[in-house]
């Protein structure tokens, strides 16, 4: 039995340590928000919050995970800069397929809460592993400064 | 017609004068399309089943019913017969029916439609998402349903007002009538919408327009933005296995053998089996209980695969082969004067090379399975739902009319769901082995 905590609750699942976060969110805790891209750490669809920090969930195992505190796309929202992000994404229409957004969410919300006034070059690195097929990459960029103009 | 739909196009089949039908002028091509419910079939070769396309076009007139549901609430849902899969066309379907209806676009709702010939493409005459078609060829059919619908809700109000149909409109989500007489949709809708449809409709002047043409935002911009969208990948069943399938490296090779020792041995692993893939290959479907089992089952096949009778596909040389191919006379894509160029002061030559590209979706392919011995209920992710009813037919030994098919949100195609391959992949053993299983491709195989 694992306990993890999630959103800030205990989750407690009776399944392998090995199994990346990814798929306890996903099919042990029918946590659907958080998405499956390539499951190899390459495109980013799947970032959650690690104590605050972006890693992909695909590859971060529950064993790694224990006593620490993992927040999802589900729960940022609660979060006033998380809120920002959304509120940004929704008015410059950034999704399109929408697939990576969850992803893309999660790393612009723990980009802004490190820096608040991020430049288009510290955007671009804080951003760069998350893919968009849909090429929503501008859109994303003029989303995450107006939620840093609107928290500041 | 440009092919955005990757290599399962279906072909183009010439018609009797020698031109095929992309060359058919876009003004033919626009008026074909504005005849709702023709049955106009533009010469789409069909394999094995051309006359299926053309039995779906025998279908009744389009009736708003289907393809709008209007509420008590006030909510109006869109039926939208196409893929969403980034291209905004749960958002523009119902954009012309609210201008059409006078709906406030903040009651409007969409959703996608699941397999059926009522909701085929008008000019294509089958279901298909893709050509860059939805809003040339869907257009006019749209507003037309929407302005019925606003026919049958004035007609309804007009009647119970005892007043002229011709004193009534429509505006802001009500039917407003002569002294202050005025109905909101959802209060009309139960009766409006069991009135038969009428025989023709008028179309609203589009120098009224007040939503078409205006930049709109996207109506899942919301959901999309904070974790809520359902996509195929999403849906289950209760007590749905997931399958993963070990394909071969190259396309048509088959399994020469494999170990499922150690697959068989990890806890939630179900079972493990051959199976047919696309282009006459084989490989190795793997079920469990979840995606994680399921993964690290297939990755302990050790298949050993046979490449012996593959084609070996070179970039290099079939670069050379389309350089050699572009010399050669063929199909003349679009014609333009070009006779100012042997006067022109300056000219420039320039190749552009395009690499092989994968048609690779953020969203890995998968579908959800739930077979009977009497039906089976599909869920997907797919731009093609005419072609995929006989692939799941042929898959699951039952009938075409068997098959339900839910088309789901798609996270990005670019063509690759207009092949039905995960379904093909099942046949043999899968379909009878899968019973609520989920087929889940994972990326990167």
């Amino acid at each position: 039995m694992i306990t993890l905590n999630i959103n800030g609750l205990e989750k407690h699942l009776d399944i392998d340590a090995s199994t990346p976060i990814l798929w306890a969110l996903r099919d042990s805790l029918n946590m659907n928000g958080t998405k499956f891209g390539c499951g190899a750490a390459l495109c980013g669809a799947c970032t959650v919050h690690l104590d605050g920090r972006p890693i992909r969930s695909c590859v971060t195992s529950i064993a790694s995970a224990v006593g620490k505190q993992i927040t999802t796309i589900e729960a940022i929202a609660l979060d006033k800069v998380g809120k920002a992000v959304q509120d940004a994404w929704v008015k410059h229409d950034v999704p399109q397929c929408g697939y990576c957004q969850s992803g893309q969410v999660m790393s612009a919300t723990a980009l802004l809460k490190s820096n608040d006034k991020p430049t288009d070059a510290e955007i671009d690195t804080a951003m760069s592993g998350n893919i968009c097929r849909c090429g929503t990459y501008q859109r994303i960029r003029a989303a995450i400064k107006e939620a840093s103009a609107n928290i500041n | 017609m440009r092919n955005e739909c990757g290599r399962n196009w279906p072909k183009l089949h010439p018609t009797p004068n020698g031109r095929a039908v992309d060359e058919i002028s876009r003004r033919g091509f626009l008026k074909a399309a504005s005849v709702v419910g023709s049955g106009l079939v533009l010469g789409f070769f069909v394999p094995g089943g051309s006359k299926m396309a053309q039995a779906a076009d025998k279908e009744k007139k389009i009736t708003p019913n289907a393809f709008l549901r209007i509420a008590p609430d006030d909510t109006i849902t869109v039926v939208v017969n196409r893929l969403e899969f980034g291209q905004g066309v749960a958002t523009s379907l119902p954009m012309l029916i609210a201008e059409e209806l006078g709906a406030d676009w903040a009651q409007m709702r969409a959703e996608l439609a699941p397999g059926g010939a009522i909701f085929n493409d008008p000019a294509f005459g089958i279901q298909i998402t893709g050509a860059s078609a939805t809003m040339k060829n869907s257009y006019t059919q749209y507003r037309e349903i929407g302005a019925a619908a606003r026919a049958m809700l004035i007609a309804c109000a007009a009647r119970s007002w005892q007043v002229p149909e011709s004193d009534c409109h429509t505006e802001h989500g009500r039917v407003i009538g002569p002294s202050g007489l005025s109905a909101s949709f959802g209060s009309l809708a139960d009766a409006a919408m069991r009135l038969p449809a009428p025989d023709s409709v008028v179309l609203k002047n589009p120098a009224h327009f007040t939503l078409i043409g205006q930049p709109t935002p996207r109506m899942d911009s919301r959901a999309k933005s904070n974790g809520t969208q359902s996509f195929g990948i999403d849906f289950k069943l209760p007590n749905t296995k997931v399958a993963l399938v070990s394909r071969a490296p190259v396309f048509g090779a088959t399994v020469a053998s494999f170990d499922a020792t150690r697959a068989l041995a990890i806890p939630g692993v179900l079972a493990v089996f051959k199976v047919a893939t696309d282009r006459g290959g084989s490989g190795v479907a793997v079920v469990a209980e979840g995606f994680w089992p399921a993964k690290q089952a297939r990755d302990a096949l050790d298949v050993k695969w046979n490449t012996g009778n593959v084609d070996k596909v070179d970039s290099g040389r079939q670069l050379i082969d389309y350089k050699a191919l572009a010399k050669a006379p063929g199909m003349v894509a679009k014609d333009a004067d070009v006779s100012a160029l042997a006067e022109a002061a300056k000219k420039i030559t320039a190749e552009y090379e395009f690499p092989y590209l994968a048609h690779a979706p953020m969203e890995p392919l998968n579908c959800v399975v739930e077979l009977t011995d009497t039906s089976v209920n599909v869920w997907a992710g797919t731009q093609l739902q005419t072609f995929d009813r006989p692939a799941i037919a042929e898959a699951s030994g039952l009938k075409p009319e068997q098959i339900s098919l839910n088309t789901m949100f798609a996270g990005g195609s670019f063509g690759r769901r207009a092949a039905p391959t995960a379904y093909s992949s099942d046949r043999e053993h899968c379909f009878h082995t899968m019973v609520n299983s989920g087929l889940v491709w994972a990326a990167g195989h």
